[in-house]
């Protein structure tokens, strides 16, 4: 890696869009502020990783689902805005992509996926996207990629604080503060997010507003560091998130709902460095519990909850400055009970090991793991990588893992339904990356084949009774591409980013698109700076998605294309005020058959650095 | 000899043309494009997709004849459980959107969408110009289920607390039944009276027979229940006491969906259909139309007999089109439709 690459995804940074691979230089660039989730930027060199944070958080709504949506490749299924989102990462489902939260999976325990409508951005600093397969590192569900939500832990920084407050359409409100405080020893931060909205906006096919689609989440982070010698230190992660959302109705006669979830996160780090180890002793204690009121009239509800405890032991052993040789030993019990199961205990115990070895033509890793639990076999997982930097603007990488989605409380335990029987989904996955890189542009193009098998569905077994087995196959393959362009001059800059994903994803059995599985997504961004204006033009395509099985031509969700146009400037060097446009052509569109999304809508932010 | 048998044959065919020259007269006038054939109910779909199928005395499908008839900005919701008629309108329930939408019969002109007083409504039936329709109410308990009486002159509603689950319902000899479930374990149908509401009774055909359908004829309630056997019971609805009862082979599991037409019993067993004469001691366990079916569940989700036709339909995977068919009772395949997601019932314009 050159200076002037280096230099190069300097401004790309500085302009905080979304920031290209290349994990040296991200490694180089953040060191101070990327620790918890130290594998990510270790272990990642031959796939791809998309950095999120700054500017691109404060041009987005609070949602992940919002950010992602325009960041990045991943097709998302949202039943109406704010409401239950899910991903598709690759054609995969919403349990085939990990959320890790400060290199913690936290994947619901009890439906195995992750909402992206309850987790508000503004908690974090930085959210990197990795394709392809991660679960030797981080466990089930890291299979079409994970989600990465990332804290910071300055030292030396002295006293920081940042004040985001943000009002739209709806009476929507995002307010957050941060602060920061930090000597060479110690580092505290904390912070506190809020965000809600009416979210009554008007459905002009239906010529009434959306009713009872009301939410609001408030969440707060703390980190703390503390240096106990040069040699050792501790670090504490804490996250907690409530939200209380109502369910927008299809008609106006439907039963009013409401869902509240409530997520606690917890991680203990100590870190010890010697000459050539480092020791990292991990401890993380996870909390999820939800509440599903069928009818908002009545107090009667339902509910699930789980609680994790999980203890990590990582050594990382430095055989020369090239080769990095990680073992990981991890304990993972996790204890799950709701209405519907009784309370049931999930003991797994995983060892892993890691081998990096980077240069600056040619990377390469191999790494494997293999869980024991008394409830299901589990196969032994690995990912062997390579990246080779052929010609100076010319790279290619190579990736073949073995991932897989585990049984969730529900597949195991559901009074009645549960079957304890259950093996984890597999897929066997290849990927071939090609990265150029010119003065002023990159490109990559990412190939990708997936074959998944032992998918769980459930369906009714002999005496009618609904059950999960593993049954589907699927074959999942296409095309990642992304397109960056910088270019300066005088008081101008110009920056371009765009991702596009084609997908097949097919039924093996059938030979059918999976539903909800867009063929195309496209989403990028236009952004331009004269001295201290800025203007942005934010893009969303999804092409037609089949919404019956048979994919049957008269059932589909059409395509559609978003654009947002927004505005700031800075005054004070470290003051911001920005006004957005959302849905800038007031496109009448559906994410889920039936569940409206708003016509264009305003909000105004001011962002106070002090 | 010969002679006489062609004049006989000659003053037939006369006598035909002429009958059907008067009933071509008398269509002069119809009561609308679907006043003739079925329509086939569909659980699922989005809120607006083909919601029913309508299938023609001419074998003319039409996928979504409400919004065809009305346009879009009519919606009956999704979950649709039901469809009933009286008089002059067909009745439809629909169990996301706790409403019962109302068409007239034949030209499914949008009437009236009626939304108070329902929480999951599954059945109904037209009785003395009232409508009576079963609510599953919170799906955490089962005593609060309902019925909801429509008032047909006004639409206005009332309630009734039934006190146990309330599932199908028919009307016999001024009562209205209605069974208790068959997907709570549930043994027993309550007897309604409706001239006088508050008191509920319940009849109860003993451990192991959950009540899974029943059908009127003549006066007597014929309900289908149990597993292992299952059982055919013969309910007397002036004294709503058991006659008799006829217990289904061994070898036939988990009878389901109940029918008569003409004096002969239906119901299905996966994709097998059996019947017997009612009256008589025994069911054969021989099917008298078996059709291949991939899917487990959703094998027969819909089930009807007609004027001697058998109308089956198969969900499938419950995400994409179902299927029906049509069977003569002789096994013969006659018709294949297809539906909208997760077809479940059949109902007969005549």
């Amino acid at each position: 890696m050159n200076n002037k690459h280096l230099f190069f995804l300097f401004f790309i940074g500085i302009q905080s869009i979304v920031c290209t691979q290349t994990l040296d230089s991200i490694q180089k660039l953040n060191e101070v502020i990327i620790k918890a989730d130290r594998l990510l930027y270790n272990f990642s060199s031959t796939q791809n990783v998309q950095i999120l944070k700054d500017s691109v958080f404060v041009r987005s709504k609070s949602s992940l689902t919002n950010l992602l949506d325009f960041n990045s490749a991943i097709y998302f299924k949202e039943n109406g805005l704010g409401m239950v989102s899910s991903p598709s990462f690759r054609g995969t489902t919403a349990q085939q992509t990990a959320v890790i939260w400060n290199g913690i999976n936290i994947n619901s325990q009890l439906n195995g996926q992750t909402d992206f409508n309850v987790i508000n951005t503004r908690d974090f600093d930085v959210v990197a996207i990795r394709s392809g397969g991660g679960s030797v590192i981080y466990g089930s569900g890291a299979i079409g990629g994970s989600i990465h939500l990332n804290n910071s832990l300055f030292f030396g920084k002295g006293f920081t604080n940042d004040a985001f407050v943000g009002y739209g359409s709806f009476n929507t409100q995002d307010v957050s503060l941060h602060t920061n405080f930090s000597d060479e020893k110690i580092s505290i931060g904390f912070s506190v997010a809020y965000a809600s909205s009416d979210n009554d906006f008007k459905i002009r096919s239906r010529d009434r507003n959306n009713e009872n689609g009301q939410f609001y989440n408030v969440s707060t982070s703390t980190q703390l560091g503390y240096k106990i010698n040069p040699k050792n230190t501790i670090r504490f992660y804490n996250q907690t998130f409530y939200s209380d959302r109502h369910f927008s109705l299809v008609l106006p006669s439907d039963s009013k709902t409401k869902y509240l979830d409530l997520n606690t996160r917890n991680l203990l780090e100590w870190e010890n460095k010697q000459d050539k180890f480092l020791s990292v002793l991990r401890t993380a204690y996870l909390t999820e519990k939800y509440q599903f009121f069928e009818n908002i009239e009545r107090d009667d509800f339902s509910f699930g909850a789980a609680k994790s405890f999980i203890g990590n032991y990582q050594l990382n052993y430095n055989l020369s400055n090239k080769t990095l040789i990680t073992g990981i030993a991890e304990l993972n019990s996790t204890t799950g009970t709701g209405t519907n199961a009784t309370e049931n205990r999930r003991d797994i115990v995983a060892f892993s090991g890691l081998l990096r070895r980077n240069s600056l033509k040619w990377n390469y890793e191999v790494s494997v793991r293999k869980e024991t639990t008394s409830n299901y076999e589990s196969p032994l997982l690995f990912a062997l990588g390579t990246k080779y930097q052929l010609l100076r603007n010319y790279a290619f990488s190579f990736n073949a893992s073995k991932n897989f989605r585990i049984p969730t409380f529900n597949d195991l335990y559901w009074i009645g339904s549960g079957n304890e029987n259950l093996n984890p989904e597999l897929s066997h996955q290849v990927e071939f990356g090609n990265y150029f890189q010119f003065k002023n542009f990159s490109v990559s193009a990412t190939g990708f084949y997936y074959n998944i098998e032992d998918m769980i569905r459930w369906l009714p077994n002999s005496n009618g009774l609904w059950q999960p087995i593993n049954t589907d196959h699927v074959i999942s393959y296409g095309l990642e591409s992304q397109l960056k362009f910088y270019k300066e001059w005088q008081n101008h800059q110009l920056t371009l980013n765009a991702n596009y994903a084609y997908v097949v994803s097919e039924n093996e059995a059938t030979n059918k698109q999976l539903i909800y599985v867009p063929f195309h997504k496209v989403s990028g961004s236009v952004n331009y700076q004269y001295k201290k204006i800025k203007t942005y033009l934010q893009h969303n395509f999804v092409g037609d998605v089949f919404i019956q099985s048979d994919n049957n031509p008269n059932e589909i969700l059409p395509a559609y294309f978003i654009q947002n146009l927004g505005f700031d400037y800075t005054f004070k060097s470290n003051q911001t005020i920005g006004f957005t446009v959302r849905n800038l052509f007031n496109v009448d569109y559906q994410s889920v058959a039936d569940r409206f999304m708003p016509g264009r809508n305003y909000n105004i932010y001011i962002n106070f650095n002090f | 000899m010969t002679k006489s048998i062609k004049s006989i044959f000659y003053f037939l065919v006369v006598t035909v043309l002429l009958i059907s020259c008067n009933n071509t007269d008398e269509e002069e006038t119809p009561l609308g494009d679907f006043e003739s054939g079925y329509f086939i109910l569909n659980e699922g779909g989005t809120a607006l997709s083909a919601p029913v199928t309508h299938v023609a005395e001419d074998e003319t499908v039409t996928d979504n004849p409400f919004e065809n008839v009305n346009g879009a900005s009519v919606a009956v919701g999704t979950f649709l459980q039901d469809l009933f008629f009286n008089d002059e309108f067909a009745f439809v329930t629909s169990g996301s959107a706790n409403s019962v939408t109302i068409f007239n019969r034949f030209s499914l002109e949008f009437e009236t969408t009626i939304t108070d007083n329902f929480e999951n409504p599954r059945y109904g039936l037209v009785y003395n110009n009232k409508a009576y329709v079963t609510n599953s109410g919170s799906f955490m308990t089962t005593e609060d289920d309902f019925l909801t009486i429509i008032d047909l002159t006004d639409y206005s509603t009332t309630k009734v607390v039934i006190g146990k689950v309330a599932n199908r319902i028919e009307e016999a000899n001024g009562l209205i039944y209605i069974t208790n479930g068959d997907f709570n374990g549930q043994t027993s149908i309550a007897i309604v009276n409706p001239n006088n509401l508050d008191n509920i009774t319940f009849l109860d055909f003993g451990s192991g027979n959950v009540v899974n359908t029943f059908e009127v004829k003549d006066n007597f309630l014929y309900v289908l229940a149990g597993s292992a056997p299952g059982k055919i019971f013969k309910v007397n609805t002036s004294n709503n006491t058991i006659d008799s009862s006829i217990d289904i082979p061994v070898s036939i599991t988990s009878p389901k969906n109940l029918d008569i037409d003409d004096n002969i019993a239906y119901f299905t067993s996966g994709t097998s259909v059996y019947n017997y004469e009612l009256g008589s001691n025994t069911i054969a366990t021989t099917p008298i139309v078996t059709y291949e079916s991939t899917s487990a569940f959703g094998a027969t989700y819909g089930f009807a007999v007609n004027d001697g036709v058998i109308y089956i339909a198969d969900a499938g995977d419950f995400a994409s089109s179902g299927t029906a068919f049509e069977y003569d009772l002789s096994g013969n395949l006659l018709k294949t439709i297809s539906t909208g997601v997760a077809p479940n019932s059949f109902h007969f314009n005549e």
